[in-house]
């Protein structure tokens, strides 16, 4: 990486799948390159490191800010030590991004937003779907103000994951800190708050069917703060969804806007906002567009770009960790109401 | 001269994956549990002259694999071209249950003889002092389903490429290579979703005439950074390139996109996902026109 011109210096903190991808996308990108990695586990932060001396690895967080010199950092550690290394970033004034979700709990997340009340310092959370190309259209979209009144809405987030009791840290309830709503319903809630604003009250029923404690299926009635209703449907238990499909449709009384990972379908009644009367319709092929470098999706390029661009500006971007703090709220707000029998509960918003 | 088939059925329509629409995809997948429907399909492309396919360790590939072994003309004329590993089972492993477990997970499927080596070889390559040997181990248990079948090349899937690459480890991809060309001597190739950064660093390395697989299509669905770019490298010497997507996912029709590719010198095999017969036909009459084989 030695034609790079100052590149800013990545440092990644936990080395799994995640990690790993993160580390590659910052590593190839003209303007950053990796310095240093942090995971306890001596798989693959050994090999790594033996096999690109230029990453230097460590056991934790403190020693690789205490030996390097670190302009950002990539928090992909296990969900119960998110704050923990956040935290440390705040101390030491380095700018995150942070995978998601957030925390096992927002009030386990609340002393990073009271960290980061009084700084400018850059933070992410890596709630990606915001990138997919046809959700930033459907913003655009429904940014024009096309469809007129929003009546309602609905989200669904299917994929096929599993049929028996879980194995591994994702099904225990203590680690994971929830199940389907939190691991995949979340990157829904984040879409829905970022096209309609905070989520103020939710009633919700979830399902086990498979491990306890951990939800299999997730049905959520949102009241959203505008007044506007709407309701979102999750699970990881059912078939033929071989990948992660998140599914928004919306209902105006200028029209319908249809949103899927793939694709995007507007029909309005009347031209509005600079869009025609009729059907438009964009494809994957129409919605396309290249990446410098693509290891495991655009979607994390594109934020991988924006969050070196908050750094080398020294400014906010988003989504930022307030607003995973609203998710998680969310989340957890649901939790809640599915353990009254579906009793609604309000949720106590955060100045977003 | 590497001699590859001209035409390569890709696995996603049978194994029910479509990139412009997973709806689709989903309907097809429900279309190809039927297992005589699979075999219907195979057979048939082998009678119009597609007597080859690439395929990663998909759990439907040992269906596909017991069809071909089992099917008296398919057994000795239907070559394997292998994509390892099938990454969305060990992508969600690792989510599960972290990548030292997954590993030791993958490392627990070997034989006895293979595990006596392991003890040597893979543990230390855990540790970091013998990587290579580990790369070693697992492309061997990766290839145990395609014992006993004709091999045409075998491929490194995508994600862990660009990840090599992108990690600054990418001497990880000559130990796949030289393991692949000298215990199963058939070329090692390469799939990306970013040919001129991995050629760059192929040339870097010293590699020549390597083999690249990437998507590659008229409307530039799927080619990064952009199909300008993209176009550039695939017309420069050095390297057996095989385009897949190559109707943009179904974007285009089979003239369109094959007289496309056909205008590159370089390009003389292709892959092609197709489930009906229909499509099947039309298609080798199209390709058999524009390409060179």
């Amino acid at each position: 990486m030695s034609t790079k011109k100052n590149p800013l210096r990545i440092g990644i903190i936990g080395l799994g799948r995640m990690g790993l991808m993160h580390a590659a996308i910052f590593n190839s990108l003209p303007n950053s390159t990796v310095v240093a990695a942090v995971d306890p586990s001596m798989f693959p932060a050994k090999p790594l490191g033996s096999l690109n001396p230029s990453i230097k690895i460590y056991k934790n967080i403190s020693k690789m800010f205490d030996k390097e010199n670190i302009d950002g950092v990539v928090i992909a550690s296990p969900v119960g030590y998110h704050v923990e290394n956040a935290n440390e970033c705040i101390k030491r004034g380095v700018p995150f991004l942070m995978e998601k979700p957030l925390s096992l709990s927002a009030k386990d997340a609340l002393p990073l937003v009271d960290g980061l009340e009084n700084t400018a310092l850059p933070n992410m959370i890596g709630y990606m779907a915001r990138n997919i190309d046809s959700f930033a259209k459907g913003k655009e979209i429904l940014d024009s103000g096309c469809l007129g009144n929003i009546q309602t809405v609905k989200g669904t987030v299917y994929v096929s994951q599993l049929f028996k009791k879980g194995k591994g840290w994702r099904y225990d309830p203590k680690i994971a800190g929830g199940g389907v709503l939190l691991s995949q319903g979340s990157h829904l809630i984040d879409l829905l708050t970022w096209y309609f604003g905070s989520v103020a009250r939710v009633n919700s029923d979830i399902l086990s069917v498979y491990s306890p404690g951990i939800e299999d299926f997730a049905h959520v009635m949102l009241n959203f703060e505008s007044g506007l209703k709407g309701w979102i449907d999750a699970s990881w238990s059912v078939r033929f969804k071989r990948k992660m499909e998140l599914n928004i449709d919306i209902l105006g009384d200028n029209g319908s806007l249809i949103i899927t990972d793939d694709t995007l379908q507007l029909f309005l009644d009347n031209e509005n906002g600079g869009w025609p009367a009729g059907k438009s319709y964009f494809s994957a092929n129409d919605l396309f567009t290249g990446v410098y470098v693509d290891i495991g999706g655009a979607k994390f390029t594109y934020q991988a770009q924006k969050f070196l661009n908050a750094i080398e500006n020294n400014k906010t971007v988003e989504p930022d960790i307030k607003q995973g703090v609203h998710v998680q709220q969310v989340v957890d707000a649901s939790y809640e109401s599915a353990s009254k029998m579906g009793e609604p509960v309000v949720i106590n918003l955060l100045n977003i | 001269m590497l001699k590859l088939d001209k035409i390569i059925l890709g696995h996603n329509p049978l194994f029910g994956v479509d990139h412009l629409n997973q709806a689709r995809g989903n309907d097809k997948q429900l279309k190809f549990e039927n297992k005589s429907a699979l075999a219907d399909v195979l057979r048939f492309a082998h009678s119009k002259g597609i007597k080859a396919m690439m395929m990663s360790t998909h759990p439907r590939a040992q269906v596909v694999l017991d069809i071909v072994a089992n099917d008296p003309v398919l057994k000795d004329d239907f070559t394997i071209y292998p994509l390892l590993p099938y990454i969305v089972k060990y992508v969600r492993q690792a989510n599960e249950k972290g990548m030292m477990n997954l590993l030791l997970d993958i490392l627990s499927k070997t034989s006895m003889n293979q595990k006596f080596n392991m003890m040597f070889s893979g543990v230390k390559g855990v540790l970091g002092q013998n990587v290579h040997e580990l790369i070693k181990l697992l492309i061997d248990i990766e290839m145990l389903p395609f014992k006993g079948h004709k091999l045409g090349a075998i491929f490194l899937h995508d994600a862990l490429t660009d990840l090599a690459v992108g990690l600054g480890t990418d001497s990880v991809l000559d130990a796949f290579r030289d393991h692949v060309e000298s215990k199963f001597d058939v070329p090692a190739g390469l799939i990306t979703k970013n040919v001129p950064l991995l050629r760059g660093k192929l040339d870097d390395r010293g590699w020549s005439n390597y083999l690249i697989m990437a998507s590659f299509n008229k409307t530039g669905f799927f080619v990064n950074p952009s199909l300008e770019e993209t176009t550039k490298e695939v017309r420069r010497p050095g390297m057996y390139f095989i385009p897949m997507s190559t109707m943009a996912a179904g974007a285009i029709s089979p003239d369109e996109a094959f007289s496309f590719l056909g205008e590159f010198e370089t390009i003389n095999s292709v892959v092609v996902g197709m489930s009906q017969k229909k499509h099947i036909s039309e298609t080798v009459d199209i390709i058999n026109k524009y390409i060179k084989g």
